[in-house]
């Protein structure tokens, strides 16, 4: 998963599709995180804490299997990034 | 006080029972797990387990084949005991298919984790027929933190396809989930491995909708996956579209589908077809995701299995009383009467700990590394410590 998040300010919408990747599949999480992306208005090469968090928000706001995982991804992203 | 861990197989459940007692040679079990046979009644099996140890927590499930360290049968029962220094929750929820938080929440409920048993281990045995395998297993996961490891198995027919159980002594269900929670003092072993590879693919799902594939390639599911698989099902002796009804589980039980997911495939399975061509999922798969047709190799499913048990020693850091294992009957398939290697395999990985598990229709496993904990295709292994 590469550097402890902890130690960045910022994060790449890649990384956000290897939390979602392993329940959705590669294909499904890198749509899921472009969608999102375009509805909050950020850049998918780089973003901030916050913005990252709204991203996930996002996916998890979608029906069934696709926005539980955005939830169990944001939990999880929100304990290595604190 | 060390653990001990009794196991049975047997065709009646009062057989099972009286081998258990003799096992456990007069400790009395924290938990007993109980995997029967659509030939058994689950409601019955469970109250005999329930009426046998009055004090101990009981939960079960139907299976698709059951086993021991010793044997593998099929229309029997096995049941594990765990005896030794643990506290143990168990819980119901129902209404999986529409509501699965809030099935998984009941089933958790919210009995706080007692300061002289630090470590929880959660069991999750789940009716696969709702497809909501892997949105319970990461509700779960979310409601509990990422220090509590997952286990479990999806409830399996005998192959049919029509209704999967789950239950506690007094309350049988299929559309439910059963919780069982673990404490220990110490942490137990979880491990997990597929020994499939791909056959055919990728194929982009062009329609989906929940836990149903309908299309794939914008063709109807089921056309693709007989075209992609004709020619090695003919060398197992299956033609995809001359199936009997009876034969059509087993067929997609064989020929699962692979996820990609970066470096490896997460499998899914399919356990049956639709009249317009598309195929029901023991969980769901989302629309834009690519899926490979994959297959297995009876001598990669022997080594997977040993890999799992090893993978769960390693975690363990200790020696092995026993293990529960969830095992895809896909396998069972596939490895036919090698099956029986296969757990060989696993007790003797695990120093000739005993065992009990069941076939099931699909495996969890989640450790706090984890993104994902549904499986298919897979041995879980859950080791405990002496």
């Amino acid at each position: 998963m590469g550097e402890p998040y902890s130690t960045t300010r910022t994060i790449t919408g890649i990384r956000l599709v290897e939390l979602l990747a392993p329940a959705l599949g590669q294909d499904a999480a890198l749509q899921a995180v472009r969608h999102a992306c375009r509805l909050v208005g950020c850049s998918e090469s780089e973003l901030q804490r916050e913005e990252a968090m709204k991203v996930l928000e996002t996916v998890a706001e979608q029906p069934g299997l696709v926005g539980i995982t955005g939830r169990f991804a944001k939990s999880r992203l929100l304990l290595q990034w604190k | 006080m060390p653990t001990h861990i009794a196991t049975a197989l047997a065709p009646r459940i009062e057989a099972a029972l009286d081998t258990l007692v003799l096992r456990l040679a007069r400790r009395p079990p924290e938990l007993v797990l109980a995997f029967a046979s659509p030939a058994h009644p689950l409601a019955a099996v469970l109250e005999a387990v329930g009426e046998r140890f009055p004090g101990a927590r009981v939960m079960g499930a139907s299976s698709a084949g059951e086993f021991s360290e010793r044997a593998e049968a099929k229309g029997a029962i096995s049941l594990f005991a765990l005896a030794g220094d643990f506290q143990i929750e168990t819980g119901i929820g129902e209404g999986l298919s529409a509501d699965p938080e809030a099935a998984v929440r009941a089933a958790l409920g919210n009995t706080p984790r007692a300061g002289d048993h630090p470590c929880e281990t959660v069991i999750l045995l789940l009716d696969p027929l709702t497809g909501r395998g892997e949105e319970a297993t990461l509700l779960a996961a979310s409601l509990l933190g990422p220090d509590v490891p997952l286990a479990g198995g999806a409830a399996g027919d005998d192959l049919a396809m029509a209704s999967c159980l789950v239950g506690l002594p007094g309350r049988t269900l299929s559309d439910a989930v059963v919780i069982a929670r673990i404490r220990s003092r110490r942490p137990l072993g979880l491990g997990v491995a597929h020994g499939h590879v791909p056959l055919a693919g990728p194929y982009r799902v062009t329609r989906a909708e929940g836990s149903v594939i309908y299309e794939l390639d914008g063709k109807p599911a089921f056309e693709v996956w007989a075209d992609a698989t004709q020619a090695d099902a003919r060398t197992r002796g299956m033609d995809p579209r001359s199936l009997e009804p009876e034969q059509l589980g087993s067929f997609l039980l064989q020929y699962e589908a692979g996820l990609a997911t970066g470096n490896d495939f997460k499998v899914r399975a399919p356990l049956s077809r639709n009249d317009d061509g598309s195929l029901n999922f023991a969980c769901g798969v989302a629309q834009g995701a690519q899926l490979h047709v994959m297959q297995g190799r009876p001598e990669a499913q022997i080594t997977s299995a040993r890999r799992a048990a090893a993978r769960a020693r390693e975690n363990l850091q200790d020696s092995v009383a026993g293990a529960l294992v969830f095992d895809c009957i896909c396998r069972n398939l596939i490895l036919g009467e090698s099956f029986k290697e296969a757990l060989s395999q696993i007790s003797a990985e695990l120093g000739d700990a005993p065992l009990a598990g069941f076939e099931t229709y699909g495996e969890i496993a989640l450790t706090a590394g984890d993104l994902s904990g549904f499986h298919n295709t897979t041995s879980v292994v859950l080791a405990f410590p002496r």
